[in-house]
């Protein structure tokens, strides 16, 4: 009860300073002239590149360019800072208003209970002159996302901290007294060790080697100056020695693609500290661009782990938290979700126990597991692919070596992959796994969905299997091949718990 | 914090999404969608012919050396064209909306069949819309929005607009949150 005062008192107190530094309309700091200056050349550049590449070439403009890129230059000076002088804010202790625009006049307001996230983020530069960008994401059709980019660091968690405040008042009045926090992952060194080494190397050599690839085009006439410039006898021995090279192309390969996860690791997830707060999991780290996000518990949709053998044999796995996105970003391909790497089982539970807190009073679950008809198919097309590899060589030994190896393993995986699929349910949350190798689970809750949808085809039909799909506003999960009348039920079964829930889905 | 509570549901009482459920769509829907795909094969079959036997004039040999990719193409168009008047045919009847007291179901396809519910207290927002052809047919198209994704998450295509109203009265005095 003291400690629930407590609480109170302090949201309160950040209200209030929220309210003082930010009551009366305000602009950013100066130095976002300098933001909006790059994003307009920017945007200038990309919009007129093929037009610009065409005066590069023509002599006659060429010859007025530098008067050209002055007047450009100026334009888009000018344009920084009307628009950096035209944008103010400020907020009261329902809704946040932003009045903006370089020719029109534009004003946005934002209620507080529909913002869903306030990531902070830091490039290198807003480190070096002492400020930080502020990204408030909200939920609504108007794709009113709300990007502060020059902020004193201060004033940006007075203003986190006062949104968040006046958000849960909104929300929930009372909260509930809890310890301050729990850490779900924290990248030591060695954590940020085990997180690099059990990422997907492959992929990432694979990308770098097409960035190399792709590059080669611009630099083929220095690259062909250099490789001409080695002695004949080089070749010589490469032209008939070539094969050796090959292992050591590939070890070379491996190792370059180890090297460059590990690297991309450590940039991302420096220093990564996870935790679980009291209305809120928080997120930050990263060793150049610095990143600050939050997530209230009760915008969550989706719960998702993914672990490779690797991660499960260290014991870790990636958790990615799902929010409800707006029409316009999920358009754009991008989803409100936030990615912990490294996460353990225990903090795992944690976080399960704060956000389903029903999944873990349910000692016993219901199991849906797929029709075999998922084992048959997935055999069939393997076996298909095996026959198909067959017809590829010519050689009878080749033919026997693909079968020996192909069949076993396409029997095993077809296996795996049947055992590894299914679907854990209480009734009121749902978990679905998924994948052998590389294993997915996801969990999130009936009641939050937004639609259920039963698919099949027509040899689906005659065998009695159907797909179902469970949509959240976070996405959809699709659970396939599941035995047409166990479908049915979960079909009817989430309907009526979306249709008796009171509760706000987000 | 305290999220949703729900104790335990009874499988024996949930109601059931039925086939008795579903309300077929107005016969002249299906008489223009036979139409479409009789004019469509028509116009498609005739131009491809025209096509094939000009090809045959302007060379000196005729049919016999003609390419057999053009004739395996005119062979999977056929295919295609019968598969789809097959599913048009016999999928009419597999085709519906089911209306309840707290949602709205639509399933549709031969070859592949699904079925959709939108409980009305998830709906963000509906639709009525009406192309040139569905106006001289009297039909409307009824699409209804929830969150999380881009595009209507339930269109039903076909409908009577007096029962497309009539709907979208009963999710306005029902329905929302």
């Amino acid at each position: 009860m003291h400690s629930a005062f407590v609480t109170i008192s302090m949201s309160m107190a950040a209200i209030e300073s929220m309210l003082e530094a930010f009551g009366t309309p305000k602009r950013q700091h100066f130095l976002g002239v300098i933001r909006y200056f790059t994003k307009n050349l920017y945007l200038l550049v990309r919009s007129f590149f093929p037009l610009l590449a065409g005066l590069a070439l023509s002599d006659e403009i060429r010859n007025y360019g530098k008067i050209i890129a002055i007047a450009v230059f100026a334009l888009v000076i000018v344009a920084a800072f009307v628009e950096y002088w035209r944008f103010r804010f400020h907020l009261d202790d329902k809704s946040m208003t932003i009045q903006k625009g370089l020719l029109e006049r534009e004003t946005i307001n934002i209620p507080f209970e529909r913002i869903q996230a306030l990531h902070m983020e830091q490039a290198p530069w807003q480190r070096l002159v002492g400020l930080t960008g502020l990204k408030i994401d909200t939920a609504g059709t108007s794709g009113s996302e709300v990007d502060l980019q020059a902020l004193k660091l201060a004033e940006a968690k007075i203003l986190r901290d006062g949104i968040m405040a006046a958000r849960s008042a909104n929300v929930s009045p009372i909260e509930v007294a809890k310890d301050p926090f729990k850490s779900l992952v924290h990248l030591t060194p060695k954590e940020l060790l085990k997180v690099g080494l059990t990422q997907n190397h492959l992929r990432n050599g694979f990308i770098a080697l097409g960035a190399i690839v792709a590059l080669y085009e611009p630099l083929q006439t220095w690259v062909d100056a250099w490789l001409a410039s080695w002695p004949e006898v080089v070749w010589m021995i490469l032209k008939w020695s070539w094969f050796l090279f090959i292992p050591v192309g590939v070890f070379a390969f491996l190792l370059f693609s180890f090297v460059l996860s590990l690297l991309g690791a450590v940039f991302k997830y420096y220093n990564l500290q996870a935790n679980l707060n009291q209305q809120e999991v928080s997120l930050r780290g990263g060793l150049l661009k610095r990143f600050e996000y939050r997530i209230p518990l009760l915008k969550v949709q989706i719960l998702e782990w993914r672990s490779n053998i690797a991660k499960r044999l260290l014991g870790i796995e990636t958790l990615r938290i799902f929010q409800a996105s707006a029409q316009e970003s999920s358009q754009s391909g991008k989803d409100l979700s936030m990615a912990i790497p490294g996460i353990a089982e225990t903090a795992s539970n944690g976080l399960v126990a704060e956000i389903f807190p029903s999944w873990m009073a349910h000692s016993s679950k219901i199991n849906f597991k797929p029709s075999r008809f998922l084992l048959y198919r997935t055999l069939f097309l393997r076996i298909m692919t095996t026959a198909a590899l067959t017809f590829t060589v010519d050689s009878y030994l080749g033919k026997v070596l693909i079968i020996a190896t192909a069949l076993p393993w396409a029997f095993l995986s077809a296996r795996k992959v049947y055992e590894n699929h299914w679907m854990s349910v209480t009734p009121d949350v749902c978990m679905i796994h998924s994948g052998w190798l590389r294993k997915k689970r996801s969990m999130f809750t009936f009641y939050q969905l937004q639609r259920v949808v039963f698919n099949q085809n027509a040899i689906m039909r005659k065998r009695g299997v159907a797909h179902i799909t469970l949509a959240t506003a976070a996405g959809n999960r699709t659970f396939k091949y599941l035995n047409e009348a166990d479908a049915r039920q979960l079909y009817d079964w989430s309907l009526a718990l979306i249709e008796q829930s009171e509760s706000d889905w987000m | 914090m305290e999220r949703f509570e729900n104790t335990k549901l009874e499988l024996e009482g949930l109601p059931q999404l039925g086939d008795q459920d579903f309300e077929m769509l107005p016969n002249r829907y299906f008489r223009l969608r036979m139409w479409t795909w009789g004019v469509t094969s028509l116009i498609s079959i005739l131009l491809l012919c025209g096509a094939y036997l000009w090809l045959a004039m302007e060379s000196e040999s005729g049919f016999s050396d003609f390419p057999s990719v053009l004739w395996a193409f005119l062979a999977a168009w056929s295919i295609f064209l019968s598969l789809w008047g097959v599913s048009e045919f016999h999928g009419f009847q597999m085709r519906g909306y089911a209306m309840r007291e707290r949602d709205l179901s639509y399933r549709a396809g031969f070859f592949f069949h699904a079925y959709t519910t939108v409980p009305f207290n998830r709906l963000q927002h509906s639709e009525v819309s009406q192309g040139p052809v569905a106006r001289l047919a009297k039909l409307c198209t009824l699409k209804l929005y929830t969150a999380g994704s881009s595009g209507a998450n339930l269109s039903i295509s076909g409908m009577d607009p007096v029962d497309a109203q009539r709907i979208r009265d009963y999710i306005d005095e029902h329905g929302g949150n």
